[in-house]
């Protein structure tokens, strides 16, 4: 596999990988981001990964693109010698009931499947955080099976309720606070994947793997209560 | 040294908020930078009245803010000319204002340009998110409560060790035609070369729907026919994207952090603070530079 670099304005400096939505590619960007943020390189201010790429801001008064893009080729040339990074595999309870799957009914119209097997197989497989983006904390989840393919809605929802799971595409995601959205909707997790809160905002980073568990609406109740009196066991999410 | 200013929004301005460095750390999280939309015109304010370069300031935009000031302090005004007066005599642009006791100060309409900066000397003692009191464009209300300014807000800044007066000179330059630099962006090769000639050619006028996430410019590359398929993939302030309708969209400091959009340029950091002066109706052409020159009015 190759790379190829290339500036983004005079702050941003672009690595592409291959441009496809790629598992084994994804674990790519992400051992290249560890190896970089490792390296602690004066002048770079950010790694941000996508699905097949990394962008990497930092400040051309302490370093200028000729040597980042330098220093980024020869960290890509020693990957076979990477440490593995563990994955952390998280399991989000989903509620796929009434009030909170808005668009059962339409993806069934869409897929021609029954809403049972939608949850089934939204369920069946475990996903992977490719990237955050379009909200801040909105996971991109992938790749969702074929079958639950749909497209965005003609007309975007103008408010989709925060912590919202929707597909789109290949792909499944959560709205990690309320936004207008043209994601179809499955159903809600009581988590908050998105706080304000200083020690954890963001419940997901990009190289995560996620499963989703169907739970019923007294399930979920039960956990915002928890959430709200701050007794929920977080460990429990965690494999 | 314990003395204060105290702000009271009588009057909110069109739209009225603080800034500081921003959200850049967080990027990969999918949080916007935020931060001034002038760069150079902010940091100046702040210098001004010896605060950080990057400290929180006001951003003010084409209508300015009805404030009763009352305490001590030394503030500063930088960026586009506004009419500014306090009680009854008008202030200058580009120097320290040193003020005791009780003020009105009425920020008017912009003469020219768009946005100005109003800097404090002190600390501001806002709550911050994410290390920074930017306003933050999504949940703004919830997560940084007093950075957009509202009729009856208030603010207490906590004076600093106030430094010697300080002034520049900065006339307010007006370019019949303005350029804006730009480097070629990561899909620039893909677009065929009718498409960019009218890129490179052509003159832009700034719609109405633009904000501070981005502008919508009028006038649609014609000749841009097959959209190329991009994997969302990152995007920072500067970054022009082509939507399928080739209308060109310049992402500005509280755009969203990944696009799915052809990214043709990016407008270098120097040309990003011309832009922030500029007002839907204005028009200006791009002009295709290197990173190497780029850099040498970085």
């Amino acid at each position: 596999m190759t790379i190829e670099i290339q500036p983004m304005g005079d702050r941003t400096l672009l690595v592409n990988f291959a441009q496809k939505i790629d598992p084994d590619i994804h674990q790519q960007v992400m051992n290249l981001s560890a190896k970089i943020e490792g390296e602690l390189i004066e002048g770079v201010l950010y790694i941000s990964p996508a699905y097949c790429s990394l962008s990497i801001g930092y400040n051309p008064e302490y370093i200028k693109y000729p040597e980042l893009s330098l220093w980024i080729k020869n960290l890509w040339k020693q990957r076979k010698k990477y440490r593995k990074i563990p994955v952390r595999v998280l399991t989000l309870p989903v509620c796929y009931e009434e009030p909170y799957a808005l668009d059962l009914w339409e993806i069934s119209k869409i897929t021609g499947l029954m809403p049972e097997d939608i949850i089934e197989t939204h369920i069946a497989k475990s996903y992977q955080v490719y990237m955050l983006g379009f909200l801040p904390g909105f996971p991109y989840l992938g790749v969702l099976p074929e079958v639950l393919q749909c497209p965005r809605k003609a007309k975007p929802r103008l408010a989709t309720p925060e912590r919202s799971v929707g597909i789109a595409g290949l792909q499944t995601g959560i709205y990690p606070s309320e936004s207008p959205g043209g994601w179809n909707i499955v159903g809600n997790t009581p988590l908050p994947i998105f706080t304000g809160q200083k020690s954890t905002p963001f419940l997901l980073r990009a190289g995560d793997e996620v499963k989703f568990q169907s739970i019923t609406k007294n399930d979920y109740e039960h956990i915002e209560g928890e959430i709200r009196e701050g007794t929920f066991n977080w460990d429990m999410i965690y494999e | 040294m314990n003395s204060r200013l105290q702000l009271k929004f009588l009057k909110p301005g069109l739209h009225t908020t603080i800034q500081d460095h921003g959200r850049e750390h967080f990027r990969a999280f999918g949080v916007p930078k935020a931060g001034p939309m002038d760069v150079a015109s902010a940091k100046l304010a702040n210098w001004l009245v010896g605060n950080p370069e990057s400290a929180p300031l006001m951003e003010i935009t084409m209508v300015g803010p009805v404030i009763k000031m009352q305490g001590q302090g030394q503030i500063a005004f930088t960026g586009a000319p506004f009419n500014i007066n306090l009680n009854d005599y008008p202030l200058s642009m580009n120097q320290s204002i040193e003020l005791t006791g009780q003020h009105e100060l009425t920020i008017e309409k912009a003469l020219k340009g768009c946005r100005c900066y109003m800097a404090v000397a002190g600390n501001w003692g806002l709550s911050s998110w994410l290390d920074s009191c930017s306003a933050s464009p999504q949940s703004g209300r919830d997560l940084t409560p007093n950075s957009v300014i509202e009729k009856g807000s208030t603010l207490l800044i906590h004076n600093s060790e106030p430094v010697a007066s300080r002034s520049v000179s900065r006339p307010w330059i007006e370019v019949s035609m303005p350029v804006i630099r730009v480097l070629a962006g990561p899909e620039y090769s893909t677009f065929n070369t009718a498409a960019i000639k009218e890129f490179l050619g052509g003159r832009f006028t700034i719609s109405p729907q633009s904000n501070r996430m981005g502008y919508r410019l009028n006038s649609p590359l014609d000749n841009y026919r097959t959209p190329v398929e991009v994997i969302s993939s990152g995007v920072v302030p500067g970054t022009i994207q082509v939507t399928h309708s080739g209308q060109l969209i310049v992402l500005l400091a509280d755009a969203q952090t990944t696009g799915g959009y052809p990214r043709i340029a990016n407008v270098i950091s120097a040309d990003q603070d011309k832009l922030a002066q500029m007002r839907p109706g204005d028009s200006f052409s791009f002009r295709l530079i290197s990173l190497k020159e780029a850099y040498e009015v970085f």
